[in-house]
């Protein structure tokens, strides 16, 4: 199970995010559901070398915000409203932000974009299709 | 209130004829801490490390390890520190088992399972003779040498230098291990910063002596950023703010910037009438960037 995470220290995103990220990922994808445990801080830590105290620090804000429960002496679980705080429309509102900030420094329309993000739509359907 | 594990005020050591190896040093390793000393060849890293555990002796400042002086440290105290050193030093006729026997000796809380389950990890077989060992296995040996008795205090200069790659994720595994079962403290230097980034919780640059900066990991990643400046802007026509580090003007103009000191985004855009890009920094292009 800790081994369903993967971190990139040398990344510009802290490896709490990473973590943070992922669990969030999980938990939308349906692959983590409300009560489902997570691994313990020590093992994440050992698992992939990175330091508990960052492990800690995912999983408190985490818990901070809703996402995930702390239980006394057991595993940290999903929390309820774990569920609906992963929105995908919300996981995916920062990579928008990014592609908007990009479109606005090229000058670019936002129906241009609109019709960029629907041709790449098209074309990723299609090679799914074929694959199948 | 506990003390500090580490604590040196304005340490000073000057070398005849090669000036300051160390100048000013003020820093505090906290319990739970794990601090990466960075900083190029010659910056002073070992000089720090081996002033902290009184084996070079300063010309000014003091060190204090759990709130006592380092220079008449006690034996319990001392206790508490696991130390591996850049070269291991250790003598070539002694096998691995004569090694582990003799630092049973001087360890109280020596834990030999322990020690053992870290060799074979390790892959150290304990009748070989040190010297037939490469040099990557004489660094591995000086860890378990270091951790058998579960330090609170680890001080490692350079601890992966030597080892390849799948060795170098062992030890960093058996490190974070210890870090999350018994909240040990660390101080290592490194050149290898995806091992710091794994396991610091700071870092520390040292430049020809001088600390340039202390910082958490985390916020040195969320908050330095760099703005690469709108088109025709020259970078010696951007105002000074709050939170501007640098003006870049090569490879493109750019200004670096720490949020946490104040930088606003849309301040300077106004300022600039431009929309500024933004560009997240890796610890390495920051350490590169603060040292031109």
């Amino acid at each position: 199970m800790p081994g369903r995470f993967h971190f990139n220290p040398q990344a510009p995103d802290p490896i709490y995010r990473q973590l943070m990220a992922q669990v969030r990922r999980l938990i939308a994808s349906g692959q983590l559901a409300e009560g489902d445990e997570l691994p313990s801080v020590r093992a994440i830590a050992a698992a992939h070398a990175v330091n508990a105290m960052t492990v800690s620090k995912a999983y408190a804000m985490l818990e901070a915000e809703g996402v995930l429960q702390r239980n006394r002496g057991a595993a940290m679980t999903v929390a309820a409203a774990g569920q609906q705080s992963a929105e995908p429309q919300a996981l995916i509102a920062p990579a928008i932000a990014q592609l908007v900030e990009q479109a606005r420094q090229l000058r670019l329309t936002p129906e241009q974009v609109l019709e960029a993000v629907a041709a790449q739509f098209n074309t990723k359907n299609s090679s799914q299709g074929e694959a199948e | 209130m506990n003390a500090a594990l580490i604590e040196t005020e304005g340490l000073t050591r000057h070398f005849e004829g090669h000036g300051y190896a160390l100048s000013g040093v003020s820093l505090r390793l906290e319990a739970g801490a794990t601090l990466g000393l960075i900083g190029r060849n010659g910056a002073g890293k070992t000089t720090l490390i081996r002033t902290l555990l009184g084996l070079s002796i300063p010309d000014a400042g003091s060190v204090k390890l759990f709130g006592e002086d380092a220079r008449t440290l006690s034996t319990a105290a001392k206790q508490r520190i696991g130390y591996v050193p850049q070269q291991s030093g250790l003598p070539g006729g002694y096998t691995v088992a004569g090694m582990l026997d003799m630092y049973r000796g001087w360890q109280p809380k020596w834990d030999q399972a322990y020690a053992i389950a870290l060799m074979e990890r390790l892959q150290l077989v304990s009748n070989q003779r040190i010297g037939d060992l490469s040099v990557g296995q004489q660094q591995a040996l000086a860890l378990v040498l270091a951790l058998a008795h579960r330090p609170d205090l680890l001080i490692l200069d350079e601890p992966v230098a030597a080892l390849d790659p799948i060795a170098r994720r062992t030890v960093a595994a058996i490190l974070a291990e210890q870090q999350a079962e018994t909240g040990m403290s660390m101080l290592f230097s490194t050149h290898i910063l995806s091992d710091l980034e794994r396991l610091a919780t700071h870092v520390a640059l040292l430049d020809h002596g001088s600390l340039r900066f202390v910082r958490e990991v985390d916020a040195l990643k969320d908050d330095i950023e760099l703005w690469r400046l709108p088109a025709g802007v020259a970078v010696k026509n951007v105002p000074d703010f709050p939170g501007l580090l640098r003006r870049i003007s090569e490879p493109a103009p750019a200004v670096l910037v720490d949020l946490a000191q104040g930088a606003s985004r849309e301040a300077l855009e106004s300022q600039l009438s431009g929309a500024l890009q933004v560009q997240k920094l890796t610890l390495e292009d920051f350490v590169v960037e603060s040292l031109k």
